[in-house]
């Protein structure tokens, strides 16, 4: 075989690592260390390596005592530091595995615990590649709660594995001594000075012991105690379903060779060779007052780099206690943390990246959406038309004909997004009264109403439609982006605090879709294509009609987003293409998005929870004490209301404000161009056509008493004068909500 | 991640659970006749031992039901 | 290591929730075939029957037609657990998820209701918003393993 390293070819043999190969073609050095640029080479020949880093391709810091010579492999060195190559890499996969026994280690104490394992067995190693280990070249990098072990198969597979007992059969590493130059080039450990096929003369084997690899045991928070024996911290005590077995624990190790710091030049006596850290650099560290191991490590960086220690902290720990005069057990161990050896960025994000990051959810009438030439919006997880332009428009222009449609003709929008749940049970109304600002009694079957829900502390949570499908049966709308947060608090409430309610929840978001029919020419519109009687008399505002729309089977509500009359249809979700075309082939029918949608509402006053709020804000603070009972009993939130804090006058309210130029949402308003106090902040702005003129929502301290003031907004690079006003700013008299003559 | 013991499911991994904080804070039966001090109590203050601590999960995708375990906050570990 | 992915049409499902009614499955995360529908333990409280209308069962305290709620995929040959095993935390061993079995977890980013109704066949119900998420996610997956080792 042959390969490249640092622009010059070499031989290999089959199995060689690079770091086998390099010495037996006696290149001894190579390589530089990070900071002070000296000559290093080959150390050791396993993970613990801190000079023979490599760059391979897009992949970096690859140690070249882990890394197989494969044939025309290129590998240029590096001096401690990694080098990112962008590259376009194809996911690595990332797989769960679960068994009874996980033995870390393919040595002898590994292979004695894998034969005598019982029922399911993984069995890894990070350096061997044997038949018989179930996973080879494979690194456990973390050991964490319960038994979860994470790990690493040739940088391109990462494992989840739930073990019932894991068993550390990890060895030991062996160290270089702490004396004068002993990171030149050519000076090895002495177990890979033995190993590796250096030519006559080329290479020294120095030992300063062995030390247990214990980082496993570690992060797992197995307790440390220092062996002077063998001059290495060695597991103590005991951890759930974990055992170390072998060299691991310190057992049969030679003991560790007598040390003492020799007079020399301690600026060439090397602690951590990834780091350049010297005897010299923890002096100072010592003579700088610092005791603390783990105040000594960040000071000096010693045991910071990409091989974590895993050589030099043993021997960081000897030479800090000979220079303070006292037993190295007595300075502790700093923590092991995870991963054991680096793991590739893309090993962690697996199939998590591209279109798979995160799921994008789709309404059933997606594919209509889009060969409509919606532009997206996304709204929590669900892609949802934001606008669809015409050829030439732009997103103003859209949105502006959106809007004109919804105000002036029939408007279709896609609301199947919104959380459904099906209430239902001889307690529906109580849990609902318990839940919702409002009460349910009254409500009848075939009615609607809008209803807001606070979370304990009084602040708006959620709000959304209530509709009586039957006199145990209602069906509460959420906010899109809420739905799951709904059901789980309504799920909360009633299974921890009142399980004596006989009503159960159902989620029906999916089951339903919904379109929106808006617009003062929705009645005519609709009319045609259903047995539902639609007149101003027969279908009053807030009503709620079973039939069939287009042949469909429909529950329709009469609700109104925007202010205009509007019909909200909805239907299995499979047959709402079918609604939808044939809602479209009626008449001329403008669909609009979510901008539309936003602008309309706005208009009205009407708040997003989640824009408009933001978790400190009240019903009354939104105008809408009028939806908080005073009658009903008690419901969650109800006893905040009378809480000092949220009682008080100046809170921040929802007003309108009517700006000269269309303000930044999130921008700060203030009371005069140069005051400093901010007294509140806008949370819609757009332009509206129905009023000719930009215009904001926005949350300002005693808001509606400064109704008819003038306010300044912070915009970049001055201020932008606004009017405030209240918070409705069209057909403030709800004129339109049953239709005006088209 | 821990294997969090939903007492319908079994063992199950903790990426299936979402969680409640501090178990049995009850909602006060008559909030009226609390001061607004004691009522703060409830909405704002929760115990934080180090050590054993009842806590309140949900399965939230499996079987959505909530339950209570103990927890010991210093080893994180379940207390089974 | 082989899996085939179908996308298998369901019929009816019916959401029955409060007592179990007869018949219906009882130990956590089984499966019953009640009146030739198959019935899947959900919850303590709720039981998602394939097959049949919210009428069929009016002694339930509360029934919702959930017939859109949920699309299925169906993995079927010898590698369909390995399949899962790229997303899904759950051990689907066959000591451990025999069939018969029902399990709600999580399959990638997706909720799932996950029945082996045999050895090699696995069924997934997913909310159809996520089901072009999730296909993308199970093809890249079983591309993956046609060309791995």
């Amino acid at each position: 075989m042959r390969f490249r390293f640092d622009g010059v070819e070499y031989g290999a043999r089959e199995g060689d690592t690079l770091a086998a190969a390099l010495v037996r073609n006696g290149v001894v050095g190579g390589f530089r260390s990070p900071y002070r640029g000296r000559p290093r080479g080959v150390t050791t020949r396993d993970e613990s390596e801190p000079s023979a880093l490599v760059q391979v391709g897009a992949r970096t810091l690859v140690r070249a005592t882990l890394l197989p010579v494969v044939d025309g492999l290129e590998a240029e060195p590096l001096a401690g530091k990694g080098r990112l190559v962008p590259a376009a890499r194809r996911p690595l996969e990332s797989v769960y595995a679960h068994c009874d026994v996980l033995v870390v280690g393919g040595g002898r104490a590994g292979r004695v615990a894998a034969a005598a394992a019982q029922g399911r067995l993984v069995w890894l190693d990070g350096l061997r590649d044997e038949p018989e280990l179930t996973h080879g070249r494979t690194w456990a990098v973390g050991l964490y709660d319960d038994n979860w072990v994470v790990a690493l198969e040739r940088e391109r597979r990462l494992w989840r594995i739930r073990a019932r007992r894991v068993v550390l059969a990890t060895g030991a590493t062996e160290r270089l001594p702490v004396v004068p130059d002993n990171d030149r080039p050519g000076v090895l450990v002495a177990s890979a000075a033995a190993a590796y096929e250096a030519p006559e003369g080329a290479v020294v084997g120095l030992s300063g012991g062995w030390t247990p690899r214990v980082a496993l045991w570690s992060q797992a928070r197995g307790r440390l105690r220092w062996d002077e024996r063998i001059a290495a911290p060695v597991p103590d005590g005991e951890l759930p379903g974990v055992e170390c077995v072998g060299s691991a624990t310190g057992a049969g190790l030679p003991d560790a060779p007598a040390w003492r710091l020799v007079a020399g030049d301690e600026d060439a006596m090397f602690v951590d060779l990834e780091r350049d850290v010297t005897v010299a650099d923890l002096r100072r560290a010592l003579r700088a007052g610092l005791r603390s191991l783990e105040h000594v490590k960040r000071y000096t960086t010693a045991g910071t780099g990409s091989g974590q220690g895993k050589l030099g902290n043993a021997n960081a720990v000897l030479v800090a206690a000979e220079l303070l005069g006292v037993e190295p057990g007595e300075l502790g161990t700093t923590t092991v943390r995870p991963p054991y050896v680096p793991v590739p960025f893309p090993a962690v994000a697996g199939r998590d990246r591209g279109a798979l990051f995160d799921p994008v959810r789709v309404t059933p009438l997606d594919a209509w959406h889009a060969a409509h030439g919606a532009v997206w919006e996304n709204v929590g997880q669900w892609r949802r038309p934001r606008y669809y332009p015409l050829p030439g428009e732009d997103m103003d222009a859209a949105v502006a004909r959106e809007c004109a449609a919804a105000r002036e003709g029939v408007a279709t929008m896609d609301a199947s997004p919104l959380g459904k749940i099906d209430v239902q049970g001889p307690d529906a109304v109580e849990l609902l009264n318990r839940l919702y600002t409002n009460a349910f009694d009254s409500l009848a079957v075939g009615r609607c109403r809008y209803a807001v829900m606070c979370t304990a502390d009084g602040m708006v949570f959620d709000d959304g439609v209530v509709m009586r499908v039957g006199p145990k049966r209602f069906v509460c709308t959420t906010t899109t982006g809420n739905a799951a947060a709904v059901l789980a608090w309504m799920e909360e409430w009633l299974q921890t605090e009142w399980p004596e309610l006989r009503v159960w929840l159902t989620s029906v978001t999916e089951q339903w879709a919904t379109v929106a029919v808006v617009g003062p020419g929705s009645r005519d519109l609709l009319t045609p294509l259903t047995d539902v009687p639609l007149g101003r008399d027969a279908f009053e505002f807030m009503g709620l009609r079973e039939g069939v729309v287009a042949g469909i089977p429909a529950r329709i509500c009469r609700v109104s987003f925007s202010g205009e009359l509007a019909f909200e249809v909805n239907v299995d979700g499979r047959r709402s293409l079918g609604l939808w075309e044939a809602i479209h082939a009626a008449g001329d029918v403008t669909p609009y998005g979510t901008e539309a949608m936003h602008v309309l509402r706005a208009e009205k006053g009407y708040p997003i929870v989640g824009q408009d709020t933001d978790g400190t804000v009240t019903p009354h603070d939104l105008g809408m004490g009028w939806i908080v009972s005073r009658t009903k009993g008690d419901f969650v939130g109800r006893r905040s209301f009378a809480r000092a804090d949220t009682a008080r006058s100046d809170r921040r309210q929802l007003v309108g404000l009517l700006p000269d130029a269309l303000l930044p949402e999130g921008a700060q308003v203030v009371e005069s161009p140069v005051a400093a106090r901010a007294i509140g902040h806008v949370t819609s702005s757009y332009h509206s056509v129905a009023l000719g003129r930009p215009f904001a929502l926005a949350l300002v301290s005693d808001g509606r008493a400064r109704e008819g003031t003038r306010v300044w907004a912070l915009a970049a690079g001055g201020t932008i004068e606004a009017d405030l006003v209240g918070s409705v700013l069209y057909d403030p008299e709800g004129m339109r909500r049953d239709g005006v003559p088209v | 991640m821990l294997l969090v013991p939903c007492p319908w499911c079994g063992d199950r991994a903790e990426l299936e659970f979402s969680y409640g904080g501090e178990a049995r804070v009850a909602y006060p039966g008559d909030s009226d006749a609390l001061a607004d001090g004691e009522w703060a109590r409830y909405l704002f203050f929760r115990a934080n031992p180090r050590g054993r601590f009842r806590e309140r999960w949900v399965h939230t995708h499996g079987c959505r039901r909530w339950f209570e375990l103990e927890r010991d906050t210093e080893t994180h570990r379940i207390v089974r | 290591m082989t899996a085939s992915l179908s996308e298998p049409p369901l019929a009816a499902q019916v959401a029955v929730r409060g007592a179990p009614q007869p018949g219906f499955p009882v130990a956590p995360n089984t499966t019953a075939t009640v009146e030739g529908r198959l019935v899947l333990w959900l919850g303590p409280d709720e039981w998602l029957v394939l097959g049949g209308r919210e009428e069929d069962f009016p002694g339930a305290d509360a029934v919702v037609d959930v017939s859109a709620n949920r699309v299925a995929f169906e993995l079927a040959g010898r590698g369909a657990a390995d399949v899962l095993a790229r997303g899904c935390p759950l051990d689907l061993h066959p000591s451990a998820f025999p069939p018969g079995r029902c399990a709600q977890t999580l399959v990638a980013k997706a909720q799932v209701v996950l029945h082996r109704p045999e050895h090699d066949r696995l069924t997934l119900l997913v909310r159809p918003s996520f089901a072009p998420y999730l296909r993308s996610w199970l093809d890249a997956v079983l591309r993956d393993l046609e060309g791995s080792p």
